[in-house]
């Protein structure tokens, strides 16, 4: 059953022909697709996780705040809902912060200790649900007015919002891809069951099951699935692995990401090509 | 009164209707009309089979027939007379607008669609086309009723060696149907009716490309496997043919049979 499995299953696909390429082609096209927004979906999440451990706001202070008003700033800022700490940094601390920034090219910061040019800041910690967009501009806005010793406020920008809306992109492109890959997965079923209309018809004269009829044009969209895939994450590795090695912080999609693309594919393919089984091959 | 002879005339009409429809002998002469479907002997019956195309296009017309097992009958009539509706009829190939066939022990109006293969495994076809698999070759072609079965390769290869032998194709076994002749072709779609030793053969117009040399060879084939216990029914408008073998003919004219 295997080898006759196999031997049609082949069969199926260079009747195919052109469109079975096509098939390929497409799905290998529509993994690569895919893995490059798994690539940048794992890079904006490692984003996420670092905004929530990073300072969402900044409140520069003018080098001549008091550090009653300090203090009292500090502690209204604190008072605010959506505010979780809030930590201070002195212009020493600023410095120090740099100069381990700057570790390379010391030089730049060296004339620093001097005179400091960089101002002490209240660096505030937000709650998890307050990492969006609107809310950052109000609270950043809120806090601006709290005192005249504030010098400036910034905020940041890359939030949970733009995480969303990135993400549902993600998902919204790998979804239409996804079901261009079935579409034409179908559709090369179809035409191989049309091209093999004759020896299909004198296979069920010869009393041919419906399994032994239907399951090879079954296997041939899993097969294109799987193949198509394969085809699609190797190409994308070493594509990764070409333009990458400048940017070496990136790394590829990690194996069981990787495993469950070509098994999607695999199960995308086998269910593409149950419908025009049905219906094209009366099985 | 009036209502005594109502009442009388109520029970009389029920008596009646007990005496026409349902009384054990009223019982038993309706029965012996039906065709005895688990009659072993009898391998095709077909009991007052239409078929229409299309709704108003009526091919067959109260068809009623059978053929025996072990024999070997001819279908006869011109073109378009309703021969090959009716051996397409006969392997399930159609479903016949009302009537009943009872082929191999099984009724074929009540047959499922899952059962249709296993059906079809006792019939072998012989078809007028001959629909013969371009891309493989003739001992493929041959082989691929068994494979249909799951037969195993080994059994499959001895089968077609000795059916190859027997149709005299040993030497085209690797040649693709374009490759070789129209009668070497029908041999080879006899062949692989043969394979799986079906119970009955059905053959549509076999000898209708061959000359009547050919033709008669064909026959010869289908007479040694009748021979050997295979119900052969073929369909044909070869009337010299037919008169040569003096087989039982079924006619069929304008849509209905005839026994001659």
């Amino acid at each position: 059953m295997t080898t006759y499995l196999l031997e049609e299953t082949i069969s199926n696909l260079r009747s195919g022909g052109v469109v079975s390429i096509l098939s390929l082609v497409t799905i290998m096209l529509t993994t690569i697709i895919v893995s490059v927004l798994v690539l940048l979906h794992n890079a904006i999440r490692a984003e996420v996780t670092a905004i929530k451990d990073a300072t969402a706001i900044i409140v520069f202070l003018h080098d001549d705040i008091s550090e009653n008003e300090q203090q009292r700033l500090q502690f209204d800022i604190e008072d605010l809902e959506m505010v979780e700490r809030v930590v201070y940094v002195s212009k020493k601390q600023a410095l120090a912060r740099g100069q381990q920034i700057f570790n390379e090219f010391a030089s730049i910061v060296q004339g620093f200790e001097l005179v400091n040019p960089l101002p002490a800041s209240l660096e505030v910690h937000l709650k998890d649900e307050a990492l969006e967009q609107q809310t950052l501009r109000k609270t950043a806005g809120y806090i601006r007015v709290m005192s005249e010793k504030i010098d400036e406020v910034t905020y940041e920008q890359f939030t949970s919002t733009f995480i969303r809306r990135a993400e549902f992109g993600i998902l919204g492109l790998g979804g239409i891809m996804g079901v261009a890959s079935i579409i034409i997965v179908a559709f090369s079923v179809v035409l191989t069951v049309y091209f093999r209309r004759e020896e299909i018809e004198i296979l069920r004269l010869v009393g041919a099951s419906s399994w032994y009829v239907g399951l090879p044009l079954i296997t041939q969209g899993g097969i294109l699935g799987a193949s198509g895939s394969l085809l699609g994450v190797t190409t994308t590795f070493v594509l990764f692995r070409a333009l990458t090695t400048q940017f070496r912080t990136l790394s590829f999609i990690p194996f069981h990401q990787t495993a469950l693309i070509v098994l999607v594919s695999t199960v995308f393919g086998l269910l593409a090509s149950i419908f025009p089984t049905l219906k094209y091959a009366d099985v | 009164m009036g209502v005594n002879q109502s009442w009388t005339n109520k029970s009389f009409s029920v008596v009646g209707v007990y005496i026409v429809h349902l009384t054990p002998a009223a019982l038993y002469f309706r029965l012996s009309l039906r065709p005895k479907f688990k009659d072993q002997s009898t391998m095709i019956q077909a009991y007052n089979v239409n078929m229409c195309y299309k709704e108003d296009i009526q091919v067959l017309h109260d068809v009623s027939f059978q053929v025996q097992k072990g024999e070997f009958t001819f279908l006869v009539g011109e073109s378009g007379a309703g021969k090959t509706t009716i051996l397409r009829l006969l392997y399930r190939g159609l479903v016949p607008t009302n009537g009943e066939l009872v082929v191999a022990g099984r009724n074929l109006s009540t047959l499922s669609k899952s059962e249709i293969p296993h059906f079809r495994r006792q019939i072998g076809v012989v078809f007028q086309d001959f629909k013969l698999l371009s891309n493989k070759t003739v001992q493929e072609n041959v082989a691929i009723s068994m494979k249909v079965m799951g037969i195993r390769r080994s059994e499959i290869r001895n089968n077609v060696n000795q059916l190859l032998h027997q149709m005299s194709l040993v030497h085209r076994r690797d040649a693709y149907p374009e490759e070789i002749s129209g009668g070497e072709q029908q041999r080879v779609a006899i062949a692989r009716a043969m394979a799986n030793n079906p119970t009955i053969l059905l053959a549509d117009e076999p000898t209708g490309n061959l000359d009547p040399k050919l033709s008669l060879e064909i026959m010869r084939l289908f007479e040694n496997f009748n021979f050997r216990g295979t119900t052969v029914l073929v369909a044909t408008h070869d009337i010299a043919l037919v008169r040569q073998l003096g087989r039982r003919v079924i006619r069929i004219q304008e849509g209905q049979s005839i026994e001659v």
